[in-house]
């Protein structure tokens, strides 16, 4: 994995959708180093407030540069929307566990819930330029058709891609996920078995999924969102609850994540508070 | 009288529009041979008074590729128990205004597993060890420090006795003077380590426990620990962190911490860490100034890895400048 601390500079900038942005940063080493569903973690000031660095999963690596893509959502998001190409940025990185997709799997379905498409686009830039003969199905869901079209940043060429709003101006009128469970139920060709389904967006969303790649004997591997501090395993803040023999375990999602196995993820303890001891400071 | 005339300038100011990270720029400069930077903490002998905060850097390996251990005044692990903690649900922190609330609930290995994965890495990171530790009663104390004794490899040790006492209704250690007194005199009883005792902000009066906790035993005294705190969600209506309340630190407490320090000092006898907020040497050279015999660095370790190192090349730089040779001219050299 190796991390590092990089002054890389921004390169471009790109304004997709209103709150929408897509930074290409040059910085040779980390590119090298990066694989799909790694993630760094971004100073956005020098002021100390807002304080900690954002975790942001990688949207590209390719070419000494790097790609990230993220909506504004909060005071560190609303700075970086004010970066320039030209301005030099302080980026830790790669850090996390990727994902893993094995040689002889047929084929790869992405499912994505709005801002989660960025680790899954490079995901989908590496199994394709691969030329792994692995076939990569997107899908793909938002609000309404304008959030989807960002995908038109992105050369998908090579990819079949599906989408799904909210309020239905594009694709299948509902959720990413009943829009997946009814292209896996009817017969459009779902390869169970040695094929893998990846997903990345809100919680419940993942679930879903999840169950559904349980229920059809598929691979299925998670990029988790979390709150981090550090993003290097020493504050334990970002924890994801995994499945261990006599019950549960913590896992740290920016070391033994953010790509996490479905079938590890201990969904009731990811939701309902286990213990309301007082915590021990 | 001013030893050295130098081109470097304290603090360092990154230039209109210079990006993000003024540490980039400020790697600690070799100390030249007759600046003394060495101090003793409770018998614990450190290179430099720059140490890291327990919570903050794991067992150590976690920084490795980030920092040099070897560089560092000493390494302060996470809090350990007896046995492996699973620590309290998420959401675990959330980020406030120039700091964070943490409620992580000590999750940790347990000590077996301290002793057989962490501790062969921690013997040769070449910085002094101390092991934070914590338990849920006296007993439990005494006997996790009673273990820590016998395993090769730690310098001191560090009490967290910031813990509820499950025999006293919950009540924590460290904000009663009594208990504080009690379970400092059994881990006293309990090991030949030097021992420091972190002490808990939430208190009217610091230097009382602070006092009671000397008089009980204690080689030493880290303080604060972080401030209880709280964020709600008014959306859902629900406190943020799924403990409810959390620890506040970063550098929104600095000056808490730092007027505690500087009044627990004047109380005490045994050396002072100060911790709180430290974020650069400015922040940290304070609480020098103000009577801390060391500090530890912990939440600006997120933001900036090295800034350990980072701290100690402004220190370095702001004693060549002024003509100082030894740390000790700084340490509690307030002016009032």
């Amino acid at each position: 994995m190796h991390p590092e601390i990089f002054q890389s500079p921004i390169t471009e900038k790109e304004e997709l959708l209103p709150g929408f942005f897509y930074l290409t940063i040059e910085s040779p080493v980390l590119a090298k180093r990066s694989v799909p569903g790694q993630f760094v973690m971004v100073q956005v000031t020098n002021a100390k407030d807002p304080l900690l660095r954002r975790p942001f999963s990688l949207c590209s690596a390719a070419d000494g540069k790097v790609g990230i893509l993220f909506q504004v959502k909060g005071r560190g998001t609303a700075i970086m929307s004010g970066w320039e190409p030209g301005e030099s940025i302080n980026i830790m990185g790669p850090l996390g566990n990727g994902f893993g997709v094995h040689q002889s799997c047929p084929a790869a379905y992405l499912v994505a819930g709005g801002i989660g498409i960025a680790p899954l686009l490079f995901l989908s830039t590496f199994l394709v330029s691969a030329d792994s003969g692995i076939a990569v199905k997107i899908f793909m869901g938002g609000r309404s058709a304008g959030e989807v079209s960002l995908l038109s940043r992105f050369d998908l060429s090579a990819c079949d891609v599906f989408f799904a709003t909210d309020d239905g101006s594009k694709g299948f009128h509902g959720l990413v996920t009943d829009l997946f469970d009814d292209y896996v139920t009817t017969d459009h060709g779902f390869l169970r078995g040695n094929s893998i389904i990846a997903g990345c967006g809100p919680l419940p969303m993942l679930q879903t999924l999840s169950r559904i790649a349980s229920r059809e004997e598929s691979a299925c591997q998670l990029s988790l969102e979390a709150h981090m501090a550090c993003g290097v395993g020493a504050c334990l803040g970002c924890v994801t609850a995994t499945k261990q023999e006599n019950g549960f375990s913590y896992k740290r999602t920016c070391v033994e994540g953010p790509v996490f196995s479905g079938s590890d993820i201990d969904w009731d303890h990811m939701q309902l508070p286990v213990c309301r001891s007082a915590a021990l400071r | 009288m001013k030893l050295f005339v130098t081109a470097l300038h304290y603090p360092p100011q990154p230039g209109p529009g210079a990006p993000h990270n003024a540490h980039a720029t400020m790697e600690s400069i070799m100390a030249p041979d007759n600046l003394h930077l060495s101090v003793t903490i409770g018998g614990i002998a450190l290179r430099n008074p720059v140490m890291t905060a327990s919570g903050t850097f794991g067992y150590g390996e976690e920084y490795a590729e980030l920092i040099d251990l070897n560089r560092l005044g000493a390494v302060v692990t996470k809090g350990i128990s007896l046995l492996p903690s699973h620590g309290n649900p998420p959401p675990r922190i959330v980020e406030t205004p120039s700091g964070m609330l943490n409620a992580i609930g000590l999750q940790n290995v347990g000590f077996e597993r301290f002793v057989s994965e962490k501790m062969p890495f921690l013997r040769n990171a070449g910085a002094p060890v101390v092991v934070n530790f914590y338990g849920c009663a006296v007993d439990e104390y005494a006997e996790l420090a009673r273990k820590l004794s016998d395993v090769p490899g730690i310098a001191g040790l560090e009490a967290n006795i910031s813990c509820p006492n499950i025999n006293e209704g919950g009540m924590c250690f460290g904000t009663d003077a009594g208990m504080a007194h009690g379970i400092t005199k059994a881990i006293r009883k309990a090991s030949a380590l030097p021992l420091i005792v972190k002490l808990t902000p939430n208190v009217t009066d610091v230097a009382a426990i602070a006092r009671s906790v000397e008089e009980a035993g204690a080689d030493a005294l880290s303080l604060t620990n972080t401030f209880t705190g709280m964020v709600i969600d008014i959306e859902t209506r629900r406190p943020v962190l799924a403990n409810t309340t959390g620890g506040l630190s970063g550098p929104a407490i600095r000056p808490l911490a730092l007027r505690m320090v500087w009044e627990t000092v004047k109380e005490v006898s045994i050396p002072v860490i100060g911790v709180g907020g430290i974020m650069d040497a400015t922040d940290a050279l304070q609480f020098l100034i103000a009577g801390a015999k060391a500090v530890q660095v912990g939440t600006g370790l997120f933001v900036h890895p090295e800034a350990p190192l980072s701290i100690m090349g402004g220190i370095e730089r702001y004693m060549i400048d002024r003509g100082f040779v030894d740390i000790e001219q700084i340490i509690g050299s307030l002016e009032t």
